[in-house]
């Protein structure tokens, strides 16, 4: 009767395939089943008959077209692939996992930088900016009581407010809209 | 001289040294073509199929990843040459193809002497028990022969499972203790 041990053990034991622990188990099985034991024996003298068949080559005229073949054909691969020049962390197969990681980084980087919410604080810079600058016009027009040009206004007050820094307040006002907008 | 690995020779043949192809060659030369010679049967398919082979791992060569056994890896193209001349070849070429004596005269053979023309006869049968083998079992036999893979990595090549390897083994071996016992008494 036939030992279901062999089928899986036996055949690697006897191409010398088991892990020391399980060779000596099996050497342990082989000595109570008869089985194994002849399947080993008789197995092992066919295995050398198989081993002695002459190896045969190929003739000469295949051999020479074979190796004429690979002296025409191009050997440089991509910049990446078997360069010295490159660590092998980063050589194939690794060198997509970087370059995915790298997308990755560069992705998630991009996205905080511009996404709106993360340009909250600088809007708040902002505002605190414009109200600090636009107090004292606000103050100087209250003065004025509905002076319409700026030249009233510095004529009047005696305040030194020039067109350049309505502008200005202006352009930040603008600014924050759009920031708010984008929100 | 220092003997340099597969690994290391693809690198030096990708670099522009044209020997270390030729040593890689040469290495694989013998293993390679008596692995497709037994599994077709047949000399004229098996050159065909050798130049097919090298061919295409010449052409590979440069995607080659050193993550697989360069042995394995030629053996998986081997494989795959093999299955697809098999599936090209009609019923009555396959037929041909299964039942040529594959060594009708071996290299270096010496005629004449009666214990070497024995030896010869139990080769023959041998052979002929090897051919007569299913495709399965006959691949996984003569793979771990010829190619030196541990089983594992024939599971790998062939694409199935440890234990169905190891039993295409287990019943290419009892086949073949059959088959001879049969072919033995035939002759008798």
């Amino acid at each position: 009767m036939e030992c279901p041990v062999y089928k899986e053990y036996g055949i690697l034991y006897q191409f010398n395939e088991l892990a020391a622990g399980e060779r000596m188990l099996y050497e342990t099985h082989l000595k109570s089943c008869p089985y194994c034991r002849c399947e080993i024996a008789e197995n092992q003298a066919m295995i050398e008959q198989i081993e002695q068949l002459p190896q045969v080559q190929p003739n000469a005229k295949i051999t020479h077209e074979i190796l004429a073949a690979s002296q025409k054909q191009p050997r440089k691969s991509s910049i990446w692939s078997k360069s010295n020049f490159i660590p092998t962390f980063i050589q194939p197969p690794f060198r997509w996992t970087w370059a995915v990681s790298l997308a990755a980084i560069i992705v998630i980087v991009s996205f905080v930088t511009i996404h709106p919410f993360s340009r909250m604080p600088e809007i708040y810079e902002w505002e605190d900016d414009f109200y600090t600058q636009t107090a004292g016009i606000e103050e100087s027009l209250d003065v004025l009581g509905g002076s319409e040009t700026l030249s009233n206004v510095s004529y009047e007050t005696g305040l030194s407010i020039d067109q350049d820094d309505i502008n200005g307040v202006y352009d930040q006002i603008q600014l924050i809209d759009d920031a708010f907008n984008r929100i | 001289m220092t003997l340099q690995s597969d690994d290391e020779l693809v690198q030096s043949f990708l670099k522009g040294e044209e020997s270390a192809f030729n040593e890689l060659y040469r290495a694989y030369e013998k293993p390679l073509y008596s692995f497709i010679l037994r599994y077709t049967g047949n000399r004229n398919a098996a050159e065909d199929l050798v130049q097919q082979v090298w061919m295409k791992v010449i052409k590979a060569l440069p995607k080659y990843d050193e993550r697989s056994k360069f042995g394995s890896w030629l053996f998986s193209i081997a494989h795959h040459c093999c299955i697809d001349a098999v599936r090209k070849k009609n019923p009555k070429q396959i037929e041909a193809f299964d039942n040529t004596p594959v060594l009708d005269k071996l290299p270096g053979e010496k005629p004449n002497p009666e214990e070497e023309l024995i030896q010869f006869e139990e080769r023959g049968l041998l052979e002929k028990a090897i051919q007569m083998l299913p495709k399965e079992q006959k691949e996984v036999l003569l793979m771990r022969i010829y190619s030196d893979l541990p089983f594992k990595e024939i599971s790998a090549v062939l694409n199935a499972p440890l234990n169905t390897i190891l039993g295409r083994m287990h019943y290419a071996m009892k086949n073949l203790r059959q088959t001879i016992t049969q072919l033995t008494e035939e002759d008798h």
